[in-house]
């Protein structure tokens, strides 16, 4: 069983409410609400583990990092300076997090919310053809991550051409949508 | 900020920011002639800040990630590529339509038709001022696309952007610059986002060695 304080390595006042940023992940216990600003094409997931009612949530700002298209002609990618803005890598460190505050992988749930495309239409680059928005492409990441990780998919809301704010209650797991219109769903 | 390594926008140094300020300042001025002339009344200019920011600063210094704004975005083609977003924070949209259309613009979400390609047609002047001042100046063809208009929070306006920027750099060049006009405050944050390559480009076009560490 988790205990109280264990997984928290500042036993200072635990914050009501915690802000994740953009290539940001937070991971806290309950009772916290974990929150994303705006995102448009980023993609906010979250993994929840019932149990322990431990969640986290991640604020994916690009799809999976590409090792080739980093380096240069004949060198090694290095590894991104900034790992947790790919969908893939933050997952992984998000998993790595919750499962070192003693979830368990099995349990782990995921919600995921945002990939809009913000403008009515984006110009594609005459070469590269008829390219899906990087909100399609970031959902797709996060999407075929979570299912090589094994993580069931449990609800979405993603798409369409709005903003959404994300509110994660780390006591149910549920996780608030809403958009600059007023519009608020649950998921 | 270390040198010799990661991208050009990590490169950038005093020296380089100075010259970018100064294509600015030339490229803001003609810009803010350029909406004078179309609002039919004096349009001030505050001096424009170049800044570089991390990515994840961006929807802080533009006012934080959930207020609303007006963003314009349009694509720049030509010698030197990338993009170009304009964003009015809600009240200097409204202020700026009422200037325009000569009615007050609502204060619902939505805007209507008219103010909204009343906006786009401001981002189009500007963006085109602004273009060919610095064209002109470095000597290269920059013609800025069709105008996109998005209303909605600030983080979403901006991460499509950052995300194309994230690709290459964990940092972003920021104009930000304020029109007053009669009285009424106009404040405006001018993205002017080159491409990496476009970036070198411009700087080697400005002069300024980019010394390599």
């Amino acid at each position: 069983m988790w205990k109280a304080g264990a997984a928290d390595p500042k036993p200072s006042m635990e914050p009501s409410s915690i802000k994740v940023r953009i290539a940001e992940f937070k991971v806290a216990p309950a009772p916290a609400l974990l929150k994303s600003y705006g995102l448009g094409s980023c993609v906010g997931v979250t993994l929840y583990d019932p149990q322990l009612r431990i969640g986290g949530l991640a604020h994916i700002l690009l799809p999976a990092w590409a090792k080739g298209k980093a380096a240069p002609a004949g060198h090694e990618a290095a590894p991104p300076k900034n790992p947790l803005k790919y969908a893939d890598l933050a997952l992984e460190a998000m998993r790595h997090d919750l499962l070192e505050q003693g979830c368990a992988g099995e349990r782990l749930e995921a919600k995921i919310a945002g990939g809009a495309n913000m403008f009515s239409f984006l110009f594609t680059e005459p070469a590269a053809g008829a390219k899906a928005g990087i909100g399609d492409r970031n959902v797709r990441a996060v999407r075929d991550k979570l299912k090589r990780m094994g993580i069931p998919l449990r609800a979405e809301d993603v798409g369409g051409d709005q903003g959404r704010t994300l509110e994660l209650d780390t006591s149910t797991g549920a996780l608030h949508v809403t958009t600059s219109r007023g519009d608020s769903r649950v998921l | 900020m270390t040198l010799g390594k990661g991208s050009i926008m990590e490169q950038l140094r005093e020296a380089h920011l100075d010259a970018l300020q100064e294509i600015c300042n030339i490229g803001m001025g003609h810009a803010a002639t350029a909406l004078s002339q179309l609002i039919g009344q004096t349009v001030n200019l505050k001096v424009p800040k170049v800044t570089l920011a991390n990515l994840d600063q961006v929807p802080d210094i533009i006012g934080g990630a959930e207020q609303v704004v007006v963003g314009i975005y349009m694509r720049v083609y030509g010698d030197v590529r990338g993009n170009i977003l304009l964003i009015f924070p809600r009240e200097s949209a409204q202020n700026l339509n009422a200037l325009l259309t000569g009615q007050p613009g609502s204060s619902d979400l939505i805007l209507s038709e008219m103010h909204a390609s009343a906006l786009k047609e401001v981002g189009n002047i500007l963006a085109g001022a602004y273009l060919s001042a610095m064209g002109s100046l470095l000597d290269l063809s920059l013609i800025p696309s069709v105008p996109s208009l998005a209303f909605d929070m600030a983080g979403a306006i901006v991460d499509y952007i950052l995300a194309e920027l994230g690709q290459e750099s964990d940092v972003t060049l920021v104009v930000e610059t304020e029109f007053f006009g009669r009285g009424t405050l106009i404040r405006g944050h001018f993205f002017l986002l080159p491409d990496p390559n476009s970036l070198k480009l411009i700087l080697e076009a400005s002069r300024v060695e980019s010394r390599r560490g």
